[in-house]
């Protein structure tokens, strides 16, 4: 019975199922990395090749952790009924937590991660949660990025903070050596091809869960640059509610 | 022994490089194909061991390059990649007869003793 | 010394002496080019990334008495990345590469540098699917060559018509009607005739039941 109604239901999958499966499938293979870091690491302490480096897997099952979290985050989001409720969020003491949350990753992947926030400037409407959510994702895929370069200065990520024509931009950068129609080829490709992105040797999900997660605040990630480096950001709107104070 | 590992992962690498070195090969590990054909420059290796999916080329293009020297032509490569093998014997055959291709072993299920293994049977000694 | 410029696509790379490398390329006004360069196998060579496979180039060259020149620098116009990221696409692309390769006799037309263009533009585009990219290929090699098959008329000369079943004749490169079991017809002739009108295959993707008609029609040409 099953297998009658299975092709019907299949026919019927919309071009948002579609999208979402492939980005499961992206995360899927995404986590293959950090869970096969923590396997072999296992089996080297079993075998008295290495010491057990319980840092080391704690950092990697972390980071796994926070990619399926976010990921469910952006399925919820994106899935719900309701309106997404925003919020003033602080981008500096967002993007200061998110580097904190990060400086463990970037150390363990030997990648020198930075701060920068270029002016003042006030709150944005966002969801917290999401926004979070979306640059750790982001700073997960750039840290394995860099940690694949073969130079110091290329072993850099920055997460940046700034503003443009359209609202704040808050996003991060590395060596990503990316155009903005590589970018729109990789969102179509995504689960759809192991390598989306050329210029990264792994699935990239963190990038498309942090394109989810943009989506579900009425924002989109865009190639941006600062300084020498390629990245990706997110603008969202300011508050106006707190410049009336 | 010596190996060329192509790892674009700068945390698994070590680790592999760990287990390759306590069966006593010694280990070059490089992350792009472009520092591959450095390496190999440096000190011609014996096996290559090599990840398909790195930044900015693929395996395939490094396995054209690499093979198009002749002091490398005969040098076993050994596939460890996150992707699993091609279905299509075809490709296979041709990943065999043209590029050199001793074995492909998907890495989530394949052991640092299982690849070890494979090195070993090999029979290269030097 | 002279030194030319032009737009050049790597058909091959091999060894010579102990830092440099011949170079093979197809170009539009050049013909088949095979350039010395020197010292290529160093990391730090500025020439490495302007002679990627899959890749376009700017080409500046030294021609030489022989028929051997020397490569001054390369700039890379455009580069095919997402052939790169799948491994079949990759292979075909080198077997295309091969039989271009095979095809050419020194001087080949501009048209040879064009189609092994557009063969990557082809294979750079996910949606389109490798055996169509093949059957393309093999086809306008052919009318290259010179070797077209005959689409208007059958073995006698009469021209081909809608309502007829046809088998193919190999040797003649032509249709043979065969009104009780012919195993083509009008739709496979226009579908051929659209191939061999040079239409892209992004192009002929849009045919209606292009993987039948490709099906049946492979085994003529591959």
């Amino acid at each position: 019975m099953v297998v009658y109604y299975l092709p019907m239901m299949r026919a019927q999958s919309t071009g948002t199922d579609i999208a979402q499966e492939r980005l499961l499938v992206s995360v899927a293979e995404q986590l293959k990395v950090p869970l096969t870091q923590i396997a072999r690491r296992a089996e080297l302490a079993e075998s008295g090749v290495l010491p057990v480096d319980s840092r080391a897997v704690r950092t990697e099952a972390t980071a796994a952790l926070a990619l399926v979290d976010s990921y469910l985050l952006g399925l919820e989001l994106l899935t719900s009924q309701e309106s997404l409720e925003l919020e003033p969020v602080s981008v500096s003491s967002l993007l200061t937590d998110v580097a904190h949350q990060l400086q463990p990753y970037a150390k363990h992947y030997n990648v020198a991660l930075e701060m920068t926030l270029a002016g003042k400037y006030g709150p944005v409407m966002a969801h917290r949660a999401a926004l979070k959510s979306a640059l750790l994702s982001l700073g997960h895929t750039l840290i394995v990025a860099g940690g694949a370069k073969e130079t110091p200065q290329d072993r850099r990520v920055i997460l940046a903070g700034h503003k443009n024509a359209q609202g704040i931009a808050a996003g991060l950068y590395g060596s990503l050596d990316v155009e903005p129609a590589d970018l729109r080829v990789a969102l179509s490709l995504q689960g759809a091809a192991r390598q989306p992105l050329a210029s990264l040797h792994d699935s990239g999900a963190g990038i498309f869960v942090a394109d989810a997660l943009a989506q579900a605040m009425e924002s989109r990630l865009r190639i941006g640059r600062h300084n020498r480096y390629a990245g990706l950001a997110m603008t969202l709107r300011p508050s106006q509610q707190l410049q009336f104070i | 022994m010596h190996i060329l590992l192509i790892e674009p992962d700068a945390v698994a690498a070590p680790l592999y490089a760990a287990g390759l070195q306590a069966a006593h090969y010694t280990v070059a590990t490089v992350a792009s194909a472009q520092s591959a054909i450095g390496a190999a420059d440096q000190q011609a290796p014996d096996v290559v061991i090599m990840e398909m999916q790195l930044g900015a080329h693929n395996g395939i293009a490094f396995l054209q390059e690499f093979r198009s020297y002749a002091e490398w032509q005969k040098v076993p490569v050994i596939i460890h990649s996150f992707q699993k093998p091609p279905a299509d014997t075809q490709v296979l055959d041709v990943l065999q007869r043209e590029y050199g291709m001793h074995a492909w072993l998907y890495k989530p299920q394949t052991s640092i003793a299982a690849l070890v293994s494979v090195v070993h049977r090999l029979g290269i000694t030097v | 010394m002279k030194q030319l410029v032009t737009t050049g696509i790597i058909l091959g790379r091999t060894d010579y002496g102990e830092a440099d490398r011949i170079l093979t390329l197809i170009t539009p006004d050049q013909g088949k080019l095979r350039l010395l360069a020197r010292g290529v196998r160093r990391i730090k060579s500025k020439l490495a990334g302007g002679i990627e496979l899959f890749s376009v180039s700017t080409i500046t060259f030294a021609p030489g008495r022989g028929e051997l020149g020397t490569l001054v620098s390369t700039r890379l116009v455009q580069h095919y990345e997402q052939i790169a990221k799948d491994l079949q696409r990759t292979m075909t692309g080198y077997d295309l590469i091969k039989l271009l390769n095979k095809s050419t006799e020194d001087q080949p037309d501009p048209e040879y540098f064009a189609l092994l263009k557009d063969a990557f533009e082809a294979l750079n585009d996910a949606q389109i699917p490798l055996p169509l990219i093949k059957f393309w290929f093999g086809v306008q090699l052919l009318k290259l060559d010179g070797h077209a098959p005959n689409l208007q008329t059958d073995e006698q000369g009469k021209k081909l018509v809608p309502d007829q079943l046809y088998d193919f004749d190999m040797d003649r490169m032509t249709f043979v009607a065969n009104p009780l079991s012919g195993r083509f017809n009008a739709n496979h002739i226009k579908f051929l005739r659209l191939v061999l009108a040079g239409n892209s295959p992004k192009v002929l993707t849009q045919v209606q039941g292009m993987g039948q008609l490709l099906h049946d029609c492979q085994p003529l040409f591959i």
